[in-house]
Order: structure tokens, then sequence, then C-alpha cells
């Protein structure tokens, strides 16, 4: 035998493996006749019927193909045809029954098993917006989509707590996809029913969101016994430093715990990375446009930072960049096919990481209670919400060009989506994200008005409470050991009204002050009083006063005054009124600079 | 028949023998190797049915079988991603290692056979690369968009795969 380099030796290695001529035959025969049976239709066509194919992006991840081709390759022309089917049509329980369950009884492997319970969850509520879209709920199909989500959604809510007891890196993966479908489900279906009062399309999407709040239960319990909280890792480390000489099985410990993280991180990278993938292809349609752009370039950001401290060995670290890939892929991924299959405008990638988490509790002060923000708070910001919605109501719109006007409707539509979820959210108890919910209904809303207000020549009304007074846009601030204080004045139409404040923490670092009133009634003087009010909130010590609402209005540009004295600009909202609050501020503050070199030169 | 059916079975007459390769050495099951190429190109056709357009087929088959073959990996044992973990603690960018082109190489005299079970028993890291490089003819560049790395990383990991080869053939020689 001659003597040769390695790399000629793999070349031809290489050329001792090929397909058989009759092989490469059979698979060609197969190509042809699938994609005889699944023909192209337009891009960007009209939603058809047919939601259930079976090689879609969906529906079809680790489910053995073979399985699957083998049902449609049978020539099973029933089966073949029931894929298509939804709840109501005559081939639906063949669908169900047969074609699903065929599958579901040949997976043996608990990951797949789990993988596939959860695409049928999926497959039920994807089904349930095809209906909605075409206008085909009738009681009967509602009632059979209900029964069977709620069925289905137990089993795959069974599966992926089973799977956890055995696999809990494997189940870590599972939930982060399925919770973010969840969620992304019930945005979908509440944007929907967002123009009709479609309470049926509604009540399964607050379906959807108990499954989304189950699911997390189930990730947060498999994370806490495979990825270490970032504190508890900081105290580990503290521990070892102070110690002189940690005892071996201390040591045994820990280092075990750190095996099981870095499995878990390293399972959950492969599923980022297959998630982006899946994203990136979906996405090559939109090209071009700037939120997915933004969003793939962030999630690569993410992958690499991910993969970075995968590589310096903090894997608790690298392991919740990676699930921050799944959710967002999934979600992003989920989007645009809904985007393109039912022809809805959705909101592709923002807030993501805040939905659904509870507010943070802060690190220093343990042994104060979190504090859910109560329903009451965010019925507050409902009524902000329907203030500004009512104004979008009486905007003149009559003099917007007609595309003009087919983005205002879409945006309308949008933001309303969001107060449905808003109330979905109060229906499940849940105030935080009922608040923040509506916070961005708020939001939204507003940034419609003010684009129609530049658009429109007409002034729009505006619906202005006189009530709605913050003395001076200003609140006082103070602050010690992480307990901060905001204070300040509100003026009422007359004496007889009661004034409470109240605090909460929509996200992370930052904190919204909620001001209310409500009459008290009695022999009131008719004059305008002015009334104090005052809340606390224990929070770590650089978080900031973000929004400030008083009588339901969220309050543009304010004022935050130290009791020191010196004042600290905040401004809500968009980087326009964030440079209006920072003005006015800003030359008070420069009053102030001058009156105290005066005072210094003077002396 | 349209113009997308005809590139879509021309990738298939251009690259189904290259695929399967690919994924026979990865893989080591004939039969598992020729199902997984088929999802593969019917996925792709999944795609194509949904008026997505498809620039290259080459790289796009090629990642779609990679993601196949992942959870192909996953459904077997964790023995692959034990074998994955331990190339991961390997730290990747240092390049004085990146002398790949070959003339550093000792000549072996070995059978190309033997030397092809060697490749399915390499860790999945290396594995992967080496056979995109070396059995299917792919560009570190090209490698590195379907697994969307850099191609400095790529580099590194085919080179550390090389030595993992040589060394086997070393001890076993």
């Amino acid at each position: 035998m001659s003597k040769k380099t390695i790399h000629t030796i793999l070349t031809e290695a290489a050329n001792t493996v090929s397909l058989s001529v009759s092989e490469k035959e059979t698979m060609r025969e197969r190509m042809a006749e699938y994609i005889a049976y699944n023909p192209i239709r337009p891009p960007r066509a009209a939603p058809q019927k047919s939601f259930g194919s079976f090689f879609d992006t969906f529906t079809f991840r680790y489910v053995p193909a073979f399985i699957i081709a083998g049902l449609v390759f049978s020539g099973a022309g029933v089966s073949y045809a029931a894929e298509g089917a939804l709840p109501g049509d005559l081939l639906y329980p063949v669908k169900l029954n047969i074609n699903e369950e065929i599958v579901s009884v040949l997976t043996a492997d608990p990951i797949d098993r789990a993988v596939w319970e959860a695409t049928r969850a999926e497959r039920r509520l994807f089904e349930v917006s095809a209906l909605a879209k075409e206008g085909l709920l009738t009681n009967e199909a509602i009632a059979i989509a209900t029964d069977s989500f709620a069925e289905q959604a137990e089993r795959a809510v069974k599966n992926v707590a089973e799977l956890s007891k055995n696999d809990p890196a494997s189940a870590a993966e599972v939930t982060a996809e399925l919770e973010s479908a969840f969620e992304t489900h019930e945005m979908i279906l509440a944007s929907l029913s967002a123009d009709a009062s479609d309470s049926d399309v509604k009540s399964i999407a607050a379906q959807a969101r108990k499954e989304a709040k189950r699911v997390a239960m189930i990730r947060a319990e498999v994370e806490s016994s495979i990825v270490p909280e970032d504190t508890a890792a900081m105290a580990k480390g503290m521990d070892t430093m102070a110690m002189s000489a940690p005892s071996t099985s201390d040591e045994e410990q820990s280092e075990k715990a750190d095996a099981k993280t870095q499995k878990a991180a390293a399972k959950m990278k492969e599923a980022a990375h297959r998630a982006l993938v899946k994203f990136t292809e979906q996405a090559q349609v939109h090209q071009g446009e700037a939120e997915v752009a933004g969003l793939l370039a962030e999630l690569d950001a993410e992958l690499l930072l991910g993969t970075d401290r995968f590589t310096a060995g903090a894997y608790a670290e690298a392991y919740r960049h990676f699930r921050t890939v799944v959710s967002k892929s999934t979600r992003g991924a989920r989007v645009l096919e809904a985007e393109e299959r039912l022809q809805i405008a959705l909101p592709i990638g923002e807030e993501w990481e805040e939905a659904g988490e509870a507010p943070e509790v802060p690190d220093d002060t343990p042994s104060v209670n979190p504090e859910a923000p109560s329903i009451e708070g965010a019925t507050n910001a409902k009524s902000s919400a329907q203030a500004v919605f009512t104004a979008l109501d009486n905007v003149a719109v009559a003099e917007l060009s007609t595309s003009d006007m087919a983005q205002f409707k879409r945006s309308i539509k949008e933001a309303r989506a969001y107060m449905v979820r808003g109330d979905l959210a109060v229906g499940g108890g849940d105030g935080y994200e009922a608040l923040r919910l509506y916070e961005r209904a708020i939001e939204k809303a507003t940034a419609i008005l003010k684009n129609v207000e530049g658009t429109s020549t007409s002034s729009p009304v505006v619906v202005d409470d006189p009530e709605a007074v913050l003395v001076a846009n200003t609140v006082h601030h103070s602050q010690l050991n992480g307990v901060h204080v905001y204070e300040g004045l509100v003026r009422t139409p007359t004496p007889c009204y009661e004034v409470t404040a109240d605090t909460v923490t929509p996200r992370s670092g930052q904190i919204t002050l909620v001001v209310k009133w409500k009459e008290i009634g009695g022999m009131c003087a008719q004059s305008a009083a002015e009334k104090q009010f005052s809340a606390s909130r224990s929070a770590r010590e650089s978080d900031m006063l973000t929004t400030v609402y008083v009588g339901g209005k969220k309050i543009e540009a304010f004022k935050v005054l130290e009791i020191s004295n010196e004042p600290v600009i905040t401004a809500s909202g968009t980087a326009t009124t964030a440079m209006e609050g920072f003005i006015a501020p800003a030359d008070e503050l420069l009053k102030r600079v001058n009156g105290m070199l005066e005072n210094v030169t003077g002396s | 028949m349209g113009n997308q059916e005809e590139r879509f079975l021309a990738a298939f007459e251009d690259h189904a023998d290259a695929l399967f390769r690919h994924a026979s050495f990865r893989i080591s099951d004939r039969e598992r190797a020729k199902d997984l190429v088929q999802d593969a190109y019917l996925k792709t056709w999944g795609y194509v049915v949904k008026g997505n357009v498809v620039e290259d087929y080459k790289s796009f088959l090629y990642r779609t079988l990679n993601n196949l073959i992942i959870d192909e990996y996953r459904r077997k044992s964790t023995d692959s991603l034990d074998a994955m973990l331990e190339s991961e603690k390997v730290t990747e960018g240092a390049f004085e290692d990146l002398v790949i082109d070959g003339r550093e190489e000792i000549e072996i005299a070995v059978d190309a056979k033997w030397v092809s079970t060697l490749v399915t028993e390499m860790p999945e890291q290396y594995q992967r690369v080496v056979v995109m490089r070396f059995m299917d003819g792919l560009s570190p560049k090209e490698i590195a968009d379907i697994l969307g790395d850099n191609v400095n990383a790529v580099s590194v990991r085919i080179h550390r795969g090389i030595g993992w080869l040589k060394r086997r053939i070393e001890e076993q020689t």
C-alpha cells in the first residue's frame, strides 16, 4: 500500500460511499410524487384551509419523518385529506384519532413523545386561528376546538412533567419552546378577536395563557434543579472564598451540579441553534424588514454571548442566553407564519423577556414581600387606555390617504389586541401582567394618536380630563437602603376626594407610580383643592421611576425632585417626550448652578 | 413543470449523492442516512411550497440535513453529547493552530475503508466539519455559512479533527 496524506485518504474514503442507481431512482420517484401532492402556491397567498400540512415548520420537528411520510405515501387518501381538516369538519376526528394518534403510538422516545404532544396542542390552537380568520367558528366548531385543546394541552403538560422527572435538561428545552409557543398563540388569538366581540376566541386565548403558565411553572421547577440562581452562584463563590479549606464532599457536590448545568446549557445551545435556523429560514421572505432583521441580529448576538459564556465555564449564564434565543426564535417563527397565513399584523420581537415573568424581588431586601400589584392598579391603567382609544375614535381621519388609513386601522387593531390580552390577564387574576399589557396598549395607542396628529390637518379631539393634574408635574423622591418613597400633590376639583398612590415594577429596574382618586361625596365647597399622596417601594437603589399615572392618565413629562433638592430628570414615553422632559428641568438646573456660582463668587 | 419544480429536482440530481455520503459518515447507518436525506429534501420542498425562494440549494440542504442529524443525535444516547461537551471545552480561535493546508502532514499507509470507520467514531463536533471539508469538498467558508459559525472556529475544528484522526491512526498502526 502506497503512502498518502490523510487528506487524500479521506477523499478516497468518501468515494467508497454512494447511493446505488436503484436507491436514487426510488428516491427520485418519491420526490416527484411528493411535489405532485404538494404543488407550489403563489408567494404570500391568502391563507388556505390546509392548516395541518405535516411538513410545515410548525408542526414538524423531531417527530419521525418516516412515520408521517409512510402515512402520506401509503396512498391512504382519507388520512391524507384529513390532515387539512378543521374542527367541525367530517374528517377532523380522523386527523385527531388516527393520523396523530398513530404518530403518538409509534413515538416511543420520551423526548420525541413530549415534543409531539406539545406540537399537537399547538396544532389545536392554529386550527382555532384558522377558523376565526375565515369566520367559520360555529358553536359546534368552537365546542369541539375547546375540548380538543383542553384535552391535548393536558396530554402535553403531562408528558413534559413526566420528562422533567427523568431528563430535566431535555424537559427544560421542550418547556422553553412550548411556553413561548403558547404565549405567542395567545397573542395571535387575542389579535384575531380584537375587533370582534368574539368571546369564544378570547376564552381559548385565555386557556392558552393558562397553559403557558403551567408550562412556565414546570420549567421553573426544572431549572431550579439544573441551573443555579445567580444569587446562589454568587453566594457559593463567596463561601468558597471565605472558607480556607472546603470539604471534599462539598467540592464534589458542586462539581456534580456544575456538570448538570453544563449539560443543560449544551442542550439548550443545540435547541437555540436549531430554533434560530428555523426562524432564519422563515425570515428569508421578510428580508429588508427592519423589525425582523433587528431581531435576527439581536438573537445572533445573544447566541454568541451564550457561546462565549459557555466557553468561559459560566454555564448558568450561558443557559439563560440560549434560552432567550429559543423563546424569541420560537415566537418569531410563529409570528411570521401566522402573519403569512392569517394576514394579520403582529409585533414580532418586543418586550419578550418581560412577558410572564414575575416582578423582581430586590436582592438586598429578602424580607420584603415581593408584592404582586393589585388587579385594581391594572384596572386603573385600563381606564387610561380606554381614554386614549376614545380619543382615537374621535380623531378626524377623513383626510387620511387610503394607505395611511389602512396602516391606521392595522395599528389600532394591534393596540387593541393588547387591551384584550390585558382583559385576559385580569380574568386570570394576574395583575402584574395585566398592567404591563394595558400599559403597552396605552403606549401603542398614544403613538398612533401622535402619528395621526402629524398627518391630519384638522386637530383631533383629545379627551382631556380637567381633573387630572399633578401639581407642577413633579414627584418628590427620597431613598434609603433601597426603600424608595414618592410624594407629591394632586389638584382635585373639590376637597371631597380621597387620593391614594401605589407603585409597581413592570420590568426590572423600572418603577411605575399610580396615583388614583375617588370622590367621597358629601357637601363640598366647589373649589379646587390640593391633596398629598405618598407611596413607597422596596427595590434596588438604582431603580428609577419611569412612568407616572395620575387619575388614569399617563403623565408624559414629569420631573422627579430628590428630597436632597437635586433635580433628577426623568421622562417617559418616546424619545421626543424624553427630550421635552429633559429640556425644562435642565434649564432649572442651570439656574440653580448659576445661583450657586454667584453665591460662591459673591462671598 | 414550473421553474421551481425544475430547480428542486435539479438540486436533487446534483446534491443527493453528496448529502447521502455526508449523512452516512455522520450516523453510520445506511438506511437511516437515506431517510434523513429524503427528509431534508421533503422539508426543503415544504419550505418552497409556502412561497419561499431558496437561493442556494446546496447550503440550504446541508443546513436542513445538519439539523436533522443533530436531532438524530438527540435521539441516541448521551454519548455524542458528552463527546460534544468534551470538544466544547476546547477554546477556539488559537491562531497558531491554524495550519490546515496539509504541508505538515505525515504520509501514512492505511486502508481507506478503515479510515471511514474511524470517521464515524469521531466526536460529533469534529466529525461534522471534517466530513464537510474532505468528504463533501466544501470550503471552510461554505461550512461556516451552513453552520452559522465563523471561519476561524470552523478551521480550528477541522484542524483538531484531523489531529484526532492522526492520533487514532498512529495509535493503531
